[in-house]
């Protein structure tokens, strides 16, 4: 049994795309057959983040086109045998497909892959309909920032305009001294206000940037984000893995100093 | 803008009332303002029968399912005795 997730958040800049490479990368690590689908026409990143820029000959606009098979576009990442990648045209714009063409292409991709992840992009327009077109559920990835949450709640409310109901969330970035300080909102504080169900929450974590810029997901060894990408991966095979505290470990002098400043 | 009324020194507790208020008004499609208007409205309304303790008048959205509460205090004949 095949799954369809579109990630989306509606604010651009919050990790969509590392998490859609992340979690496709973690999924393939674990056997699954995966495909991740960059939507984002005209703005395509996903096989950067991938590093797989240098080996794209088709892309999704030709085989919605017809240009070419689905298969000539597919790009298998070499470390990984279980993912493919499906990259976006450069060359065209958002209209250059349909909603009704991107449900066909997804109903065409469940038939060989366990996992179709599809990259959405920012925004609420066409791109956004295109991507949530074909999906059965989705991740929204926020950040626990006033403008990312907002954003976040309006593109739940369009999920759910969809049919979409199974949505899960991502709260990305987050800085546990800030928390502990309360300079930033909490999980349960993100939780309370967008009311949908949990399904990762990632610190914000330098080792992403270092595993982006080498285009190599889930490289590291002991970081704390690949660690939490990896459970959101479990999390979708159905097991339960209690979520990390995002809480630091307060050393003396935060304690000494939390209780002079009540 | 005091329809919650949280008093929080911290900036994320800051955030997450304006959140909280902001969103709720953006769902029912009603804006701060008009939340205003209506708590106005409400305690103009209700005074004309009972009287009301108007500062500690609280009006709440919850999210599911969606109910507006309105917990609107009222004072006892005894105590405008006292007082008065």
């Amino acid at each position: 049994m095949s799954e369809v997730i579109v990630i989306t958040s509606g604010k651009g800049g919050v990790g969509k795309t590392t998490t859609v490479a992340n979690i496709g990368t973690g999924l393939a690590m674990m056997g699954k057959k995966v495909v991740v689908v960059d939507t984002d026409i005209g703005l395509r990143n996903l096989d950067v983040v991938l590093g797989l820029e240098n080996r794209i000959v088709y892309n999704l606009v030709d085989v919605v086109n017809g240009s070419c098979r689905l298969k000539q576009a597919l790009i298998k990442d070499k470390r990984h045998p279980e993912l493919f990648l499906l990259p976006s045209a450069q060359t065209k714009d958002k209209s250059a497909v349909s909603p009704e063409q991107m449900i066909k292409l997804t109903e065409q991709l469940r038939e060989d892959f366990d996992f179709v992840l599809l990259d959405c992009p920012a925004g609420i327009e066409q791109g956004f309909r295109n991507a949530i077109a074909g999906a059965d559920k989705a991740l929204v990835v926020t950040t626990p920032e006033v403008s990312a949450i907002r954003d976040a709640d309006r593109i739940i409310g369009l999920l759910e305009a969809h049919e979409i109901r199974d949505i899960h969330l991502i709260i990305n970035r987050l800085r546990p001294d800030m928390i502990a300080r309360g300079d930033m909102m909490s999980v349960d504080d993100v939780i309370e206000i967008l009311a949908v169900d949990l399904i990762g929450t990632l610190p914000d974590d330098e080792q992403i940037v270092i595993a982006t810029n080498q285009g190599e997901p889930l490289s590291g060894k002991n970081s704390k984000a690949e660690e939490e990408y990896r459970n959101i991966c479990k999390r979708l095979l159905g097991e339960e893995v209690p979520f990390m505290d995002i809480r630091q470990k307060k050393g003396v002098f935060t304690r000494l100093g939390s209780i002079f400043h009540k | 803008m005091n329809v919650f009324h949280h008093v929080r020194k911290r900036s994320a507790g800051y955030a997450r009332d304006r959140m909280k208020l902001l969103l709720v008004s953006e769902r029912i499609d009603c804006s701060p303002q008009m939340m205003k208007m209506l708590r106005n409205d409400l305690i103009h309304t209700v005074n004309k029968y009972v009287l009301i303790d108007e500062e500690q008048v609280h009006l709440k959205i919850t999210q599911e399912p969606p109910v507006l509460y309105v917990k609107i205090p009222v004072q006892m004949k005894r105590n405008r005795l006292e007082n008065d």
